[in-house]
């Protein structure tokens, strides 16, 4: 069964720059068990997308679309849908650790409210056992001593493992991680990593990873769906997205990555910048960017096309309209 | 960091040596201005010969740094002079005047803890809404409305129209004669002795007078407590919080509550210290025999040991009430260092 | 052939995801009332202060003469908010009691931030010896209860509104000070100012050209609140006595000797009071406004 259904969302927050498209039309959807990563820049809507799945946006966002979570609507929210969902179906790892826990609590008193909430323990005895186990499988030296200490006693590497420990508490269907490892040294990032794997062999939940990073994406995720300027533009196996990537913007996000055997040189960065939901460009929003644009790609905006059951595209090469079937693309 | 009993000694240390500096410039300061104590403590139409009886009586005859040395040993032996204008130990006359104005600065800090916080929980919780507005409003008038016609104006209501509560006094003529005295504070007097019809009646007294002192706090309080926690409630930690499933309830009244106290505990502190005499005009409306009348008598007469020992009381208050909200702020927030 | 897109916006200010804080429509007009209607109400004030001879029911009243016939009326069409125990129209007195209280306001606000700026901004700048001397000075001052130090001063040189506009004068520039004080801490270490010291500005020039009018536009807003907060403590010294003599009108002297008729003549305590009330809101409001209006526009630089 699904876990998250995703169907259509979009979101638009009035500005005084007037209304910005922050999320155009995204479908996506989690699997149980499965792990699906969003890639894409800064600025692409990616951590917005992820969060409608609990129901958070900002209060002067307009939606359109529906995101369901098992069976429960939360957008449009329904009831206590709220309640219903965060936590108890999805839990949430955020970006920056330091400032993601509450300061002027211990880590025990943090995770004791969520064992109290979510696995009704009361016991203090009952709690700090069952935490300290969970500190245990994020791999946290002297759990004991970490039940006990405030965060800014920990170090960033065993912050973001407590805040991993705090989302299994739950005992979450699915775990949204917005770049978890973004905020962390590269060995850290391998340790995390390699337990984020671990952990979820053993527990068997799903996960939606997101980041801006390809490289991390092919180190976990089982789908992939590259993002831009809040539009999905390609969406897939990871095995092949990675190793046949089909939209230009996709390709040169993977060309930007330094492998063995490249150059610096050799890193094509791609010109120009995402653009501002303010002033997405008219037709395909990648465009002015696109190194095979042709002559309908600055007029008409690409369909979403699914080439087999699991792969999908939004670009004209793969689509073109009509009047430009045959046509000689560059 | 350092430890708990050295950080006390050196508040300590700290309180000690700006009474030195209060008392020292104030000292001076009284003898600057003309006037002569006296004649003062002569009292009225004083003949030459009771003034120089007095001058003797006072030690005014010694020169003035002596006069200086001999005030800072009273200090610590317990003789801290005699009032120009009461005539009494000053010592003693603090210990009638001060127990019923802590009373009342007591009342009115709880009573603005109390009101002030939950309504600023509330007015955050809704932002925008209507409640909202109206806590705005009614925080910006309690921080603009003069106190002594509001304290005027419960007077004209709640005694003069509804005849709910009393006009002034601390307590009613009926018990004045045989109040105990253990501690010297009204209600716990009142309360040790089993006395309870005392109790209520001196509660009665109470409200009025409390709530009017109150006024500002409570705008205050509920102000700054709605600001903190709309500022906490914007952090990456609500936001997990609320993701993860945390019950909404308690993320208001406790976890996003305790970043936001902080701030509000420190001016609540510097509110408590100043109304110990800055409650004055609700003391002159209720004729309420505190502090601050006891303050302003002395001024007015230019009474100088009263002045100057209400001016130890008051810096010695200031410091002990810091001391505690520096206490109360370290235990809240561990990251606090000293 | 390639053109360069729009250079990236950084997804915008962190969205909070509770309460945002500046809002549109119903928001933005509810902002709009609590903003402009102190700024007419006071310029109201102003206008009564300044016209009041013209625009008083019973003028000669309001300047204290008194009208034996007419004692103590409750509120009625002669006599719009009733009469004092001299028979004399209270609002007429209400109107040449608003020029007291603005005059005595903006005059202690302006000694004020004069004062106080000139120091914190001395202290700041200067530093070193100067600075403590000056600071501790400020925070002795500070730490007496503001209104104690000026009746202290009022009974020592005699009640009068003049010595009452000292009073508080003096017991008020340390907040300015303070304020001013920080800043100029932080803008003695800017390049310009550096700069200018080195190529041998006069240290006092400094002062009057860069660094004041660097620090002044919290000092002004603060100064707006301020006025109500003044007229408030104005109103409690005159209360005791210690401000503006019998017979001129002032607000806290109606108060004080409404006392006495309070349980019959509710009208000689309310009405004056509720004067002081209202303006001092009002000053109060337009100071928060002016408040949000400096931290949005610096917000958006």
């Amino acid at each position: 069964m699904g876990i998250l259904d995703v169907d259509s969302l979009s979101i638009t927050i009035p500005s005084s720059r007037g209304d910005l498209r922050v999320v155009d039309q995204v479908s996506l959807a989690v699997e149980s068990g499965e792990v699906v990563a969003i890639v894409g820049e800064t600025g692409s809507g990616k951590t917005l997308t992820a969060m409608t799945a609990l129901g958070l946006y900002p209060t002067r966002a307009r939606l359109a679309g529906t995101v369901r979570v098992q069976d429960i609507e939360v957008i449009p929210p329904s009831g206590a849908s709220d309640r219903l969902v965060r936590g108890r179906i999805v839990a949430v790892v955020l970006q920056n650790p330091s400032t993601s826990l509450n300061p002027v609590f211990t880590i025990g008193q943090q995770i004791g409210e969520l064992l109290r909430t979510h696995q009704r323990l009361r016991k203090p005895g009952d709690i700090r056992r069952v935490a300290v186990d969970y500190f245990r499988e994020v791999e946290l030296p002297r759990p004991d001593a970490v039940f006990d200490a405030y965060p800014y006693e920990l170090s960033g590497g065993m912050q973001q493992r407590v805040l991993i420990a705090l989302a299994l508490a739950c005992r979450p269907k699915l775990i949204v991680a917005d770049e978890p490892t973004t905020a962390l040294d590269v060995t850290t990032q391998a340790q995390i990593l390699a337990m984020l794997k671990r952990l979820r062999a053993e527990h068997g939940m799903a996960m939606l990873w997101i980041t801006h990073d390809l490289s991390v994406a092919s180190q976990v995720a089982d789908r992939i769906a590259v993002l831009y300027a809040g539009a999905i533009v390609e969406m897939g196996p990871a095995g092949r997205v990675l190793r046949e990537p089909e939209h230009p913007y996709t390709r040169s996000l993977l060309a930007s990555l330094p492998t063995r055997g490249k150059s610096v040189r050799d890193l094509a960065g791609l010109p120009g910048d995402i653009p501002s939901p303010a002033a997405i460009p008219p037709g395909c929003r990648f465009h002015p960017r696109c190194p095979r644009r042709f002559a309908p790609c600055d007029t008409i905006e690409p369909a979403q096309r699914w080439l087999d059951p699991e792969r999908m595209v939004a670009c004209h090469l793969f689509d073109p309209p009509a009047e430009y079937t045959g046509t000689e693309t560059p | 960091m350092q430890s708990l009993p050295r950080y006390v000694l050196e508040r300590i240390g700290y309180t000690l040596i700006l009474i030195l500096g209060i008392t020292l410039i104030t000292f001076f300061l009284s003898h600057v201005v003309p006037s002569d104590p006296a004649a003062l403590y002569a009292g009225a139409h004083p003949q030459a010969a009771q003034i120089a009886a007095a001058r003797h009586r006072l030690g005014l005859d010694q020169p003035l740094y002596i006069q200086y040395l001999l005030f800072l040993k009273g200090l610590i032996t317990g003789n801290w002079g005699l009032s120009l204008r009461t005539h009494n130990p000053v010592l003693r006359d603090l210990v009638t005047f001060f127990p019923p104005t802590l009373e009342l600065v007591i009342a009115a800090t709880v009573l603005a803890l109390v009101i002030g916080v939950p309504v600023g929980v509330y007015a955050s919780a809704h932002p925008n809404g209507i409640v909202d507005g109206l806590v705005r409003i009614l925080g910006a008038s309690l921080l603009s409305v003069p106190a002594f016609w509001l304290a005027l104006l419960l007077q004209i209501v709640f005694f003069g129209h509804l005849h709910l509560l009393p006009l002034a006094g601390d307590v009613s003529s009926q018990y004045s004669q045989n109040l105990p005295s253990i501690t010297g504070f009204p209600l716990l007097d009142a309360l040790l002795t089993g006395r309870f019809s005392l109790f209520l009646d001196e509660l009665d007294h109470l409200i009025l007078p409390a709530f009017a002192l109150a006024a500002y706090p409570i705008g205050l309080v509920a102000r700054m407590t709605r600001a903190n926690m709309l500022d906490t409630l914007s952090s990456d930690f609500i936001l997990m919080a609320r993701a993860n499933g945390y019950p909404v309830r308690k993320i208001y009244s406790r976890y996003a509550l305790k970043n936001a106290i902080g701030a509000t505990l420190t001016v609540l502190g510097l509110i408590f210290a100043f109304s110990l005499t800055g409650d004055f005009f609700i003391e002159l409306i209720f004729f309420w025999q505190g502090l601050g009348i006891y303050a302003v008598n002395s001024i007015q007469y230019l009474d100088t040991p009263a002045i100057l020992a209400v001016v130890v009381i008051v810096a010695t208050a200031y410091t002990v009430v810091n001391l505690i909200v520096d206490l109360l702020r370290r235990a809240i927030d561990p990251r606090i260092t000293m | 052939m390639f053109t360069r897109a729009a250079p990236q916006v950084a997804p915008g200010p962190r969205l909070p995801y509770v309460g945002d804080l500046l809002g549109r429509s119903r928001q933005a007009r509810l902002g709009a009332w609590v903003a402009v209607v102190p700024l007419a109400f006071i310029l109201g004030v102003i206008f009564v202060a300044i016209f009041a001879p013209w625009i008083s029911p019973h003028p000669a009243q309001g300047a204290g003469e008194s009208n034996l016939v007419a004692i103590l009326q409750p509120p009625s069409h002669t006599y719009p908010l009733g009469t004092d125990e001299l028979g004399r129209d209270i609002l007429s007195r209400i109107f040449y009691g608003a020029r007291v209280s603005l005059l005595t306001s903006f005059v202690v606000v302006a000694i004020a931030i004069v004062v106080g700026v000139m120091i914190g901004a001395a202290a700041g700048y200067a530093g070193g010896i100067v600075e403590t001397i000056l600071m501790r000075l400020t925070d002795f001052f500070l730490a007496f209860p503001s209104l104690l130090l000026a009746m202290a001063i009022a009974v020592v040189i005699g009640p009068s509104l003049k010595n009452m506009i000292l009073a508080l004068a003096v017991s008020w520039w340390p907040w300015y000070a303070r304020l001013v004080h920080g800043q100029a801490v932080v803008l003695r270490h800017l390049s310009f100012v550096r700069a200018a010291r080195v190529a041998g500005v006069k240290p006092f020039t400094i002062l009057i050209r860069h660094i004041v009018p660097n620090t002044i536009t919290p000092v002004l807003i603060q100064g707006t609140s301020d006025v109500g907060s003044a007229i408030i403590a104005a109103a409690a010294l005159s209360f005791l006595g210690l401000g503006a003599q019998p017979p001129t009108a002032d607000w806290g002297s109606m108060v004080s000797l409404g006392r006495e008729y309070i349980l019959v003549q509710w009208w000689y305590v309310t009405f004056p009071g509720l004067a002081i009330f209202l303006t001092a809101i009002a000053f109060n409001l337009l100071g928060d406004t002016l408040r949000d209006i400096n931290d949005a526009s610096a917000r958006r630089a």
